[in-house]
């Protein structure tokens, strides 16, 4: 339980930051960002990386640690 | 068996290793931007499947279940660089 509800919201994070990264990416080939308008792609790549160190912290806790 | 010895510190090494490739490599317009980006991907592809392997015990899963992750980081990588090389350079 303790397994699947952490990798569960982890899962649903990273669906949500993929849909987030496509939309940027659909966005940005029609030119929708420049220097100075910017607050999208910023707050969408932030997004990405706190999902990417919640995995830092999750993996050692699940995979690297050795059951006590 | 010392630690250094282990597959696992092997694999550990291999994976640092493909990073220093791809961050002091490919990425430093060292090449035309086709072969930094199968490049990039294609290592990034690799090293996920080593992880799962190695780190995650799918060495031991049922053939099944192995077949499925490892199709896993082929399928994004050949999606990611489909939607690379399918829409013209902007620039």
């Amino acid at each position: 339980m303790w397994y699947f509800t952490l990798t569960g919201i982890h899962l649903l994070h990273v669906v949500f930051g993929t849909s987030l990264l496509s939309y940027l990416w659909v966005r940005s080939r029609r030119r929708a960002y420049n220097s100075l308008q910017r607050v999208v792609p910023e707050c969408v790549a932030s997004y990405w990386h706190l999902v990417d160190l919640l995995w830092i912290v999750i993996f050692p806790l699940l995979y690297l640690q050795k059951a006590a | 068996m010392s630690v250094l010895r282990e597959r696992v510190t092997m694999v550990w090494l291999g994976l640092v290793v493909l990073t220093c490739v791809t961050t002091w490599g490919l990425s430093k317009d060292l090449f035309i931007p086709a072969v930094g980006v199968i490049g990039i991907f294609s290592i990034a592809a690799i090293k996920v499947s080593y992880v799962m392997l190695d780190f995650m015990e799918l060495r031991y899963a049922p053939i099944p279940v192995r077949s499925a992750f490892q199709a896993w980081p082929v399928i994004v990588a050949a999606m990611i660089l489909g939607f690379w090389f399918a829409t013209p350079s902007l620039t």
